[in-house]
């Protein structure tokens, strides 16, 4: 097992390094000088020199990159060119925000998808079947920022109970924090629990079908063991996957979801910082999102192992 | 049922709620740093507003009032400018605003790394103190446009004393004089400022909490000022100004901005210098005014609110040519023109950015010209690579636009004016640089008024750009706010606002 996480990891390196060259050339490649964008509207020569000189924009974009990479490598992500905060600074501060959102939606997302496919499996093609295959479809079919804009209108000017947008942190207010953070989780939740629905839908059915379910029935094993011991941690494989590494996806910072409630994630982060080709923040965030797909995986393979006694017991052999 | 009530009830208690103490301003960006030498947004300015006093205020018709200057006279044919101080002001962290101050802040604006005030500030040869509240500024040149420079950025008085100890992390936590201090900021969320107890005018003020939320998506800023989070929100877009005049918890304020939107021609400038491009002849450029009608374009894109125009003034200012008419549309004269450059049709492209109000426009410019045979080919790119071709050059035809400044010389002189930092499609007429020259150094009004208005005419004359029209700032302010007072500058200022 732990022979297996280290060579995971071996193979994590050269993989950011790629990404962390492809990103930063293909943000070079981009059309948009960050001095311009940066000057003010009057672009007062002396600035945009100033500016230019102070990152490095002058240089080739092999030197601009060795310079990156050396800040990197002693633990430096550089500043925004933007706010001239620290890139690490700005990660660590957007991140709990993103944490927060990724954690709520995705407990959402379990809460409602699991126990909702288990009923669908078991009682196959029936009107619960039916009718949660047509929620999936629904909460996979609407667009995100959609679904926001309606709750804003609905929920806050129509009926002004929870606030349309903004943050506040746990710490200051726990009470305004869960106000701000129902809808947006509410929005990312719905298209998750759908996608969650599908899968272990599907999983629950195939094992449902199995040879080792007939043969617990027949021996008498209560219906309620067979669906949630025998039948579900069967299922769950598949899923537990899947679910491991769309947090991970969810960890880069869910963008639309969080443009639309204006909630200071990675997410908001990214996109401002792409339109002000503020590259040392996006060269910050996706670097941080490549690394928590990775290690996503790395702990999703390995909740595999957990889970799958035959991957264990081919291990030992 | 303990699991199940929670949350219901939780959702009740925080129900929003208004505190008639505090107001929330709704931004459309997130302000950069706050720093008044450092910044260039305008969501910034706006900001500063309550932080910083300046030298020079403005009143709602754009007159200098003051401010921390009493009063201030011109000196040495208008090579010097002799500023009165007021005395007992006093900065957030208790240093004194004296004419030391302000000889640090002109300096600091002059000299500090990466400060975007050099260039409105070049004229300026040094500061002397001539007694503890009275500061005199010698200049290289007379340059009348100086005040409105001090009624902005440049004049925005920051603690010398803040200054010096946090160096580069001013901006980290802005020290300044006005009636608001500053309590927090987190990036792209909020910015928090409270009441100064020591505001030279504080009666005057009456919240004890300023909140900034930016929130770049119009409809979500104008959801907020519905649902009450935001008491007000700036830049409401002419689309929903309709919206928020029929809901009557809220009231719409305007006024008529300083700023304009124009077709910008490449006449040769950059990469395109020695491209043959059609826009390059001036018969092209008159057949295109002639294919356009302002009127259209205000009615369709801007739903009527903005104000369709010709000139790089707005008609409220002094220096409004009022003799000039805008040239109403002429599809006939349009062809006409066209022949006589050499032409059945031509084509051109014209390059926008991909926002919505942005397409809206070109889409519309794009069918009324095509009717003259100007054919148009949209050019959408983001903003950044707009902005970016526009200084490369690479491009035939843009449209481009200028928040506006008080002075009409911000608003026209980088552009035409003989090396001007904004001049990006290389138009240079010796004539009306001199006019432009002359009107920065002449302090009499009236003097200024022709050679703006004489200068005026021959650019219409050329149309090395066509103005389109003005921009107006549009507030949407919640019934609870009393005594908010549009600007047209476009920022919030709080006196008297309860």
């Amino acid at each position: 097992m732990l022979k297996f996480i280290i060579n995971r990891i071996y193979i994590a390196i050269p993989t950011l390094f790629l990404i962390s060259f492809f990103i930063f050339g293909l943000q070079k490649l981009m059309p948009g000088d960050p001095a311009l964008m940066l000057a003010g509207e009057d672009r007062s020569p002396e600035a945009i020199n100033y500016i230019r000189e102070l990152y490095h924009l002058n240089e080739p974009f092999i030197v601009q990159y060795l310079y990156w990479l050396g800040d990197v490598l002693q633990g430096d992500f550089g500043t925004s060119i933007r706010s001239d905060e620290s890139v690490m600074d700005l990660l660590l501060l957007k991140l709990p925000v993103t944490i927060e959102l990724s954690i709520l939606s995705m407990l959402f997302a379990i809460l409602i998808s699991i126990p909702m496919s288990i009923i669908a499996a078991v009682k196959k093609n029936s009107g619960w079947d039916f009718s949660s295959s047509i929620f999936a479809l629904i909460g996979q079919s609407i667009p995100n920022f959609w679904l926001g804009f309606m709750m804003i209108l609905l929920v806050s000017v129509h009926w002004g109970i929870l606030p349309a947008s903004g943050y506040v942190s746990p710490f200051e207010s726990l009470s305004q924090n869960i106000q701000t953070m129902i809808m947006p989780a509410f929005v990312l939740g719905t298209g998750l629990a759908a996608t969650i629905f599908r899968h272990s839908r599907g999983a629950m059915l195939e094992v449902l079908a199995a040879d080792f379910i007939r043969t617990a029935r027949a021996k008498g094993v209560k219906r309620k063991t067979i669906y949630l011991k025998h039948a579900l941690r069967n299922a769950l494989i598949p899923v537990v996957t899947m679910i491991t590494i769309q947090f991970g996806e969810l960890l880069g910072g869910a963008v639309l979801t969080e443009q639309v409630f204006t909630i200071p994630g990675l997410g908001k982060l990214i996109v401002d910082s792409v339109y002000n080709r503020d590259f040392p923040v996006v060269q910050g965030i996706v670097m941080f999102s490549a690394l928590m797909f990775i290690f996503s995986n790395i702990i999703a393979d390995s909740a595999y192992y957990l889970l799958d006694p035959k991957l264990r017991h081919r291990e030992v052999s | 049922m303990k699991l199940k009530t929670t949350p219901l009830l939780l959702m009740l208690a925080m129900a929003p709620m208004s505190y008639a103490k505090d107001i929330t301003i709704g931004l459309n960006s997130d302000p950069d740093a706050l720093d008044p030498d450092l910044s260039r947004t305008m969501v910034g300015r706006e900001v500063f507003t309550s932080l910083f006093d300046k030298l020079i205020e403005i009143d709602q018709q754009l007159n200098f009032v003051p401010m921390l200057a009493t009063s201030w006279e011109w000196t040495d044919e208008n090579k010097g400018l002799i500023l009165k101080l007021k005395q007992g002001v006093v900065f957030h962290d208790g240093a004194p605003f004296n004419a030391q101050a302000v000889k640090f802040n002109i300096e600091r604006s002059m000299n500090l790394d990466g400060s975007r005030r050099k260039t409105e500030l070049a004229m300026v040869n040094n500061v002397e103190v001539l007694d503890e509240y009275t500061v005199k500024l010698n200049l290289i040149q007379p340059f009348i446009p100086l005040l409105a420079t001090l009624a902005d950025r440049s004049g925005m008085m920051v603690s010398p004393l803040a200054a010096e100890k946090q160096g580069k992390n001013f901006s980290q936590n802005p020290i300044g004089s006005g009636p608001y201090q500053f309590d927090s900021r987190v990036p792209q969320d909020r910015i928090v400022l409270d009441k100064f107890k020591g505001y030279w005018e504080s009666e005057h003020y009456h919240f004890n909490k300023v909140t900034f939320l930016p929130l770049p998506d119009s409809t979500i800023r104008l959801a907020n000022l519905k649902s009450g989070q935001v008491d007000i929100a700036e830049r409401i877009t002419p689309t929903d100004v309709e919206s928020v005049i029929s809901d009557s918890n809220l009231h719409l304020l305007e006024s008529s901005g300083l700023g304009y939107n124009t077709i910008t021609f490449n006449l040769g400038y950059g990469e395109n210098k020695d491209k043959d491009m059609v826009v390059k002849k001036p018969l092209v450029r008159e057949a295109f005014e002639y294919a356009i009608d302002r009127n259209i374009i205000n009615q369709v894109v801007f739903s009527n609110q903005y104000v369709p125009d010709n000139q790089w003034v707005s008609p409220e200012s002094i220096f409004y040519a009022k003799d000039i008419k805008v040239p109403t549309r002429n599809i006939e004269k349009a062809k006409s023109l066209l022949k006589e450059a050499g032409y059945d049709s031509v084509n051109i492209e014209l390059a926008i950015a991909n926002t919505t109000e942005a397409t809206q426009l070109g889409q519309v410019i794009q069918a009324m010209a095509g009717e003259a045979g100007i054919n148009l080919t949209l050019k959408t790119m983001d903003n950044a690579t707009v902005l970016d071709a526009k200084t490369r050059g690479a491009y035939e035809a843009t449209i481009a636009a200028w928040s506006g400044r008080v002075d009409p010389d911000s608003n026209i002189y980088s552009f035409y004016g003989e090396g001007g930092p904004l001049n990006e499609n290389g138009f240079n007429d010796k004539e009306i640089q001199g006019m432009l020259v002359e009107a920065r150094s002449e302090s009499d009004v009236e003097k200024r008024k022709k050679l703006y208005a004489t200068a005026m005419k021959k650019v219409l004359e050329q149309r090395p750009q066509l103005y389109l029209y003005h921009p107006k700032w549009q507030w949407g302010v919640s019934n609870k706010i009393e005594g908010f007072k549009p600007y047209a500058d476009g920022m919030p200022r709080l006196r008297d606002v309860k």
